[in-house]
């Protein structure tokens, strides 16, 4: 493998991180206050790392103020994807339907423009009205009033989707766990500045990257031995010599643009003192379309 | 832009229903000035009322004169826009399915009434059954908005399915009579039995009503989402609420008992 880019001191491996569409839809929630956002984001957005195990992937996008949301109260902006328009309105709706109507003061709105290819969430969960729910058309969307036992819960009825991609990713490899963690938690931060994307992984950093199959028939993936350091002593190791912890960042994004200027971002964050190498991880350009070489990320040169 | 100057006022209303821009995007101004307007029991050319000028490709319409004899303007118009500097006649936009028309003046009976999309800005006073349904028909108004600055007559949203109504002014009798669902908001006073026959809808008066209506029982007040989410659609729309109104204590009735009983009415909290 070689060599061609640096950013600062940290080696950039010619490789590529391999990503795969998605459809993604985005909920603006709002409620009382920035708390109570906070807490719905939360439980609206667990258990939603990967695909692999979860019924979608999603995360918080970013708060926003008052003047940002259609009610005029404090809002999170929270980004859902999954593999099709049905699996997608099948997850949305029971998250919304289990964490979002059930957090005190809420309601929840439409945050993607285009409804060409919409999925129904407000419609479905008008039923727990059990009739006394009510239909409000304002301009062009329609919005459901469900009576609640702190007033009512306003949901929009369709929410537009995008086929936006996921899976975009880099690998930071560093000379020790805490450096690497260092790194990560750096990249994180850069990266959460950003509109359209989100980290869906646990504080936004994976410990445990995976490859595709297992010797197990029934596990879709596993554990990915090249780059644990602990095995690199008897399997094929990804790892130069000095590496001694390996973080991945999983970036979920609405377009190629937004993913390519995370990972950008990210990776210049994550570049300081004892990270030896930024590399990512592909499955050999078989599985996905969206291919993202790192050198051409950063613009082909020392960065 | 095609431009209408009235330069005759009719003796008797005339039907005119066949004025709206978007019919006359491929026309030329001799086969405008032709079309037949219905006067009393003749049959008179456009051009013998109005001197025309511009063009009609765009879409764009705008009558001048006091065209309060001129019924049914704007009825069924599915795109574009007309605006009316003076007043204009009954049934203005009726039948309306797209497009904006916006009014200089005020406006006759069933302004907007059965329309079921695009908007209708009113500035001026409107006469009876705005949005409202006509006699035998099942449904009034089953999309779009109304924006009256004026005040309106009796009957506004009578049967009305679907839609927004908004009024700064006062309301006359019978508001949302009969009304399946929608909104209606008004500033200022209505007149009695607001929400009669009222099925399902929102009614938020919130300048109050005559008397309050029998049939209906009062709820716990409750901040309400919704409140805030069609005051940023207001605002977003030019129609702005004055912070009195929208920070006054509101008491919500449902009803109409004598219905199915799923609607609301809204009202200031009455002073002990």
């Amino acid at each position: 493998m070689s060599i061609q880019v640096k950013v600062n001191s940290t080696k950039i491996a010619d490789t590529f991180a391999e990503a795969f569409p998605m459809t993604a839809c985005r909920l603006i929630v709002t409620a009382a206050n920035r708390n109570w956002c906070q807490h719905c984001a939360l439980a609206a957005t667990g258990y939603a790392a990967s695909v692999i195990g979860c019924d979608t992937e999603a995360g918080v996008e970013r708060f926003l103020s008052e003047e940002e949301t259609p009610d005029g109260r404090a809002g999170v902006a929270l980004l859902f994807f999954a593999f099709s328009r049905e699996g997608l309105q099948k997850a949305v709706v029971n998250r919304v339907a289990q964490c979002v109507l059930t957090c005190p003061t809420t309601a929840c709105y439409n945050g993607i423009e285009n409804k060409e290819k919409p999925i129904q969430i407000g419609g479905q969960l008008r039923y727990f009205g059990d009739g006394w729910q009510m239909s409000k058309v304002l301009g062009t969307a329609r919005y459901w009033r469900i009576p609640t036992m702190d007033g009512e819960f306003v949901c929009e009825d369709v929410f537009g989707t995008i086929k936006g991609i996921g899976g975009g990713n880099f690998l930071i490899l560093a000379q020790s766990p805490e450096a690497g963690l260092h790194a990560a938690e750096q990249a994180v931060q850069a990266i959460r500045q950003l509109p359209n994307v989100i980290l869906p992984f646990p504080g936004g950093v994976v410990r445990s990257g995976s490859k595709v199959g297992s010797r197990y028939k029934s596990l879709k993936a596993s554990t990915n031995e090249a780059y644990c350091p602990t095995l690199s002593g008897i399997v094929p190791s990804a790892l130069p010599e000095s590496v001694r912890a390996v973080y991945e960042i999983v970036i979920d994004g609405l377009s190629r643009e937004d993913i390519s200027r995370a990972m950008k971002v990210g990776i210049q964050a994550a570049c300081i003192s004892g990270v030896i190498e930024i590399s990512a991880g592909n499955y050999g350009g078989k599985l996905g379309p969206h291919h993202f070489r790192l050198s051409e990320i950063l613009g082909g040169g020392n960065a | 832009m095609l431009k209408l100057t009235l330069k005759r006022q009719p003796t008797y209303p005339v039907e005119a229903g066949t004025i709206a821009p978007d019919r006359w995007r491929n026309l030329s101004l001799p086969q405008i000035g032709g079309i037949a307007l219905v006067h009393g029991n003749r049959s008179l050319r456009l051009d013998d009322f109005f001197s025309i000028e511009g063009d009609p490709s765009d879409e764009i319409l705008e009558i001048q004169g006091d065209c309060r004899l001129f019924k049914g303007i704007g009825s069924g118009m599915q795109s574009g826009f007309l605006k009316m500097l003076g007043p204009s006649g009954w049934h203005t936009g009726a039948f309306l399915r797209g497009g904006k028309i916006e009014l200089h003046g005020d406006t006759g009976d069933h302004l907007g009434s059965e329309m079921r999309g695009g908007e209708i800005r009113l500035f001026g006073n409107a006469g009876h059954a705005v949005g409202g349904a006509y006699s035998g028909s099942r449904h009034g108004m089953r999309g779009g908005t109304i924006f009256v600055e004026g005040n309106c007559g009796h009957e506004v949203g009578s049967k009305m399915r679907r839609g927004l109504i908004a009024i700064r002014g006062a309301c006359g009798d019978y508001l949302g009579v009969n009304m399946i669902a929608g909104t209606i908001v008004c500033l200022k006073p209505a007149g009695i039995r607001a929400g009669a026959g009222l099925k399902r809808g929102s009614l938020l008066c919130f300048g109050g009503v005559r008397e309050i209506p029998l049939n209906y029982r009062r709820s716990h007040h409750v901040d309400l989402t919704f409140l805030r989410l069609l005051s940023r659609f207001l605002n977003r729309q030019g129609f702005h609420l004055p912070p009195s109104v929208l920070q006054q204590p509101l008491a919500r009735y449902c009803g109409d008992l004598l219905s199915i009983a799923r609607g609301e009415l809204l009202l200031p909290e009455p002073t002990p």
